[in-house]
């Protein structure tokens, strides 16, 4: 299966949402998972499969941000408007940066699967959105 | 002489900016737009200098972009700000009358309300105060 598409005008906090400020590291688009650099303390595209730091999703992109300019990030929501062409089940990280896929394509060998956010059944255009899960990324065997 | 244009990628605030400050966006919002705020919505939007008074009263330049429902963070005072296009030293710059654009004050006309975003330092920083009139001008 491909990742999902995502149309970053679609993407949108609810009202209960929970965001946080950063730095980008690069070119950042809404809708995109990202994580924080260490080395430099700015937010970059998460990867599945770079490491375990790029794999550690600190949140979703919640507007377009180039380096050096302010991040908006969303870390939890309940009701979150996820923007992506997902019609069902959960967004997992995926193995190409920035980007989000189904479950079926995050367990391979020398990946970390994390799942980002589960979809609601009756309005799929929703999703609770959970960054600071407690699930603990390992190694795909 | 035109708007000025701006490349979003360059818009920079400097270390001696006040705030930033943050409200939703509005309507779809680039970096180095000029924004103000709508109180019917509490959102960002777009300025515009011969729209209406209320959408002339600059809250400040957008610093990343944002859609509609989304937080954007915007300063309007910032002695070094970069504005991530070509300016000329010395002139002052104001709203323009396309909404977000920023203009040298000769750029404006009868009916256009002068709200003044500040004056540049180089070809490339402005020294931002934002401040605007309350009424139409000559």
């Amino acid at each position: 299966m491909a990742n999902y598409t995502i149309t970053a005008a679609n993407v949108v906090p609810s009202a209960a949402a929970i965001k946080s400020l950063g730095t980008a590291g690069e070119t950042i688009t809404p809708g995109m998972p990202v994580y924080l650099k260490s080395s430099d303390g700015r937010l970059w595209k998460a990867d599945a499969d770079a490491s375990l730091e790029t794999a550690t999703v600190a949140g979703i992109a919640l507007n377009v941000a180039s380096a050096g300019q302010p991040l908006w990030i969303c870390t939890q929501d309940p009701e979150f408007a996820h923007g992506t062409s997902a019609t069902s089940g959960a967004l997992w990280l995926s193995a190409t940066a920035g980007a989000l896929c189904p479950e079926a394509d995050v367990y391979a060998v020398g990946l970390y699967p994390q799942c980002i956010a589960a979809l609601y059944a009756d309005t799929v255009t929703l999703a609770a959105l959970n960054c600071s899960a407690l699930y603990t990324p390992e190694v795909g065997a | 002489m035109s708007a000025v244009s701006i490349t979003a990628a360059n818009v920079l605030k400097s270390a001696s900016a006040v705030g930033p400050f943050t409200k939703n966006a509005g309507a779809t919002i680039t970096a180095g737009q000029v924004v103000y705020l709508d109180s019917g919505t509490d959102t960002l939007k777009l300025a515009d200098a011969n729209l209406s008074v209320a959408a002339a009263t600059v809250a400040g330049i957008a610093l990343h972009g944002a859609y509609s429902g989304n937080p954007c963070q915007y300063v309007a005072v910032d002695p070094a700000f970069v504005v991530g296009g070509t300016l000329v030293a010395g002139q002052l710059y104001c709203l323009g009358a396309t909404a977000g654009t920023i203009v040298p004050v000769t750029d404006l006309t009868t009916g256009d309300v002068r709200a003044v975003l500040g004056v540049a330092n180089s070809t490339s920083t402005l020294n931002l105060n934002c401040f605007s009139g309350t009424v139409v001008g000559p």
